[in-house]
């Protein structure tokens, strides 16, 4: 028994992220061999998770209920000829959202899921095979991108002579349409067009391009385009420490890439004070994409990397964007930029890359 | 293509929806209560009826909501009313009374999108049951030492001082024990498919 009530208690330890990612790969593994350690640790994530899901959904039932109560009485006043105000519904504890406990579940549950699946794919060598294949292919895709690069820059220098097609990448500053991303993806941009995660294509406006600081800002022209509400905010002081982990979405294929890495350095290329240097993998296409830490905060927006070497990458700060918000026009309703709610904090990496992709855009420029 | 996104007040509700805000749920009464009991009371149902089967559907919308990136493919009203009588459908069928007038329920376009919720909602209703029954059975204090641990995070120091076990290894062998009994009441009754 003593056994047991050991395990299950680091168990806990891995289903609510508590573990560092050396321990946690030892554990992850350690399961993988132990049928046993496996079988408990699944139980204990599913009588977990069903324990949070009875209690939030108790919660909302009450509350449910108590809405229905509050409406009946209006509809009695009324009905009365009463029209002032109805008394306020009783004061509630606040809600405490047992949320995040459930995403550390989420996460753990798709690593039971991702360990069911390495099971059943028993015949070994097929899979080395597959996996052998796929990374072939990944290195001919960034052989070709980096071609397209070097391309790119010949073209830029000679001018638009051949009518060519850029790509890059942008995130929302609002639920409105308007989009974050660099100077350089839509230079000498003829017209410029966004894809969605959905594969939504529409058409953009620049509204903002500072050459400068490498940045820019789109406005999708449809107006009733809307987004749910931004679930990030910016980060309004450059003070990102060094090693911090940070990650990014973007497009360098047609299909929306993440990559993880850190901080390397606080100064970007030739000790540019505007740009922090990260150590992250990142390819052609990846420019405009947001830099985010840990509580899905945007630290800036990556830009370019230190070719030909790997993982060396450069991201303008955030203030730097806090300051552009500030000199775009008016009426693209400053306002509802980046509101101060930051609802990331407490979700697992997975749901927050899950709940980031709709505000990430493929930026696709012609000229 | 741009209805693929809600409206600002019917993004503001879902958003209410989905941190159990009261103002919020009060207006989705106030909006769209009548519309269901309307449903309900002209195809033998009752008040009460139309009650319970709007606290459903408010909660199928609420998993809704808390879908990841999730989009509603209709205005809220459309997608509201699709979901009531669907339900409301399958409870009667459940009682063997006739069929809803068809007449009454055409140009549904969040039909195609509907199944695949309401499978969802039913398996997590099935078990909501069956946990409530599981905790009911547990009794006290197993119920509020799981839950002041596992969902209120309270550490064993503090749940050993308010449960009065003499130190927090104690506390933790209770823990145990109560959690291992939970389980077994849990799943001899929800026997889902194994995952690993």
């Amino acid at each position: 028994m003593k056994d047991e009530l050991n395990f299950l208690e680091i168990a806990d330890r891995y289903i609510d992220g508590q573990m560092a990612e050396g321990e946690r790969l030892e554990f992850e593994a350690w399961c993988n061999d132990n049928e046993d350690a496996r079988k408990i640790l699944s139980e204990q994530i599913r009588i977990r998770s069903s324990l949070a899901e009875h209690a939030d959904l108790a919660d909302l039932k009450a509350k449910i209920g108590m809405a229905y109560d509050a409406w009946k009485r209006q509809e009695a006043e009324q009905y009365k000829g009463i029209t002032n105000q109805p008394d306020s519904p009783t004061r509630l504890m606040p809600f405490r959202p047992y949320l995040w406990r459930v995403a550390g579940i989420a996460a753990a549950i798709a690593f039971i899921i991702t360990l069911s699946g390495v099971l059943i794919s028993h015949n070994y060598n097929l899979h080395k095979l597959s996996s052998y294949t796929i990374l072939r292919r990944e290195i001919d895709n960034i052989k070709r991108s980096q071609n397209s690069l070097i391309n790119d820059i010949h073209k830029s220098k000679s001018g638009p002579v051949n009518p060519g097609q850029y790509g890059g990448t942008g995130f929302a500053l609002s639920n409105t349409g308007l989009i974050a991303t660099n100077a350089h993806v839509i230079t000498g941009a003829d017209s410029v067009y966004v894809e969605t995660s959905k594969g939504e294509v529409l058409k953009a406006t620049i509204v903002y391009k500072d050459p400068h600081a490498d940045l820019a800002v789109l406005k999708i022209n449809d107006s009733s385009f809307r987004l749910p509400p931004l679930p990030y905010d910016l980060k309004e002081k450059d003070n990102a420490a060094l090693g911090e982990e940070v990650y990014t979405l973007g497009y360098p294929r047609d299909e929306i890439v993440y990559g993880k890495g850190y901080i390397s350095s606080e100064t970007g290329y030739l000790g540019d004070t505007n740009s922090y240097q990260v150590s992250i993998p990142v390819n052609p296409g990846n420019s405009g994409g947001p830099l985010i830490d840990n509580k899905g905060r945007i630290l800036g927006i990556v830009t370019g990397k230190q070719s030909p070497s790997d993982n060396i990458a450069f991201a303008v700060k955030s203030s730097f964007l806090l300051s552009m918000l500030d000199s775009i026009p008016d009426e693209y309703n400053r306002r509802a930029l980046l509101r101060e709610k930051n609802v990331f904090q407490h979700l697992s990496r997975i749901d927050q890359i899950k709940k980031l992709q709709p505000y990430i855009f493929l930026v696709k420029v012609y000229n | 293509m741009s209805n693929y996104y809600l409206n600002e007040e019917d993004r503001e509700l879902l958003e209410g929806l989905s941190n159990h805000e009261e103002k919020s749920l009060l207006l989705l009464y106030k909006l769209y209560f009548p519309m269901v009991l309307h449903l309900v009371v002209n195809n033998h149902g009752t008040e009460d009826d139309a009650k319970d089967l709007f606290q459903e559907t408010m909660i199928v919308l609420y998993d809704k909501s808390r879908e990841a990136g999730f989009i509603l493919e209709a205005k809220l009203k459309t997608y509201l009313y699709a979901v009531a009588r669907r339900l409301w459908l399958k409870q009667l069928n459940r009682r063997n009374k006739t069929p809803l007038k068809s007449a009454e329920f055409t140009g549904d376009e969040t039909e195609t999108d509907m199944p695949d919720d309401l499978h969802d909602h039913e398996e997590k209703e099935e078990r909501f049951k069956i946990m409530s029954h599981a905790l009911s059975k547990l009794g006290e204090p197993c119920k509020s030492l799981l839950e002041d641990f596992y969902l209120r995070q309270m550490s064993m120091q503090e749940i050993a001082e308010k449960f009065g076990y003499t130190t927090p290894d104690n506390a933790k062998t209770q823990k145990y024990k109560c959690l291992n009994r939970l389980k077994k009441l849990f799943f001899d009754r929800y026997k889902q498919t194994e995952i690993s």
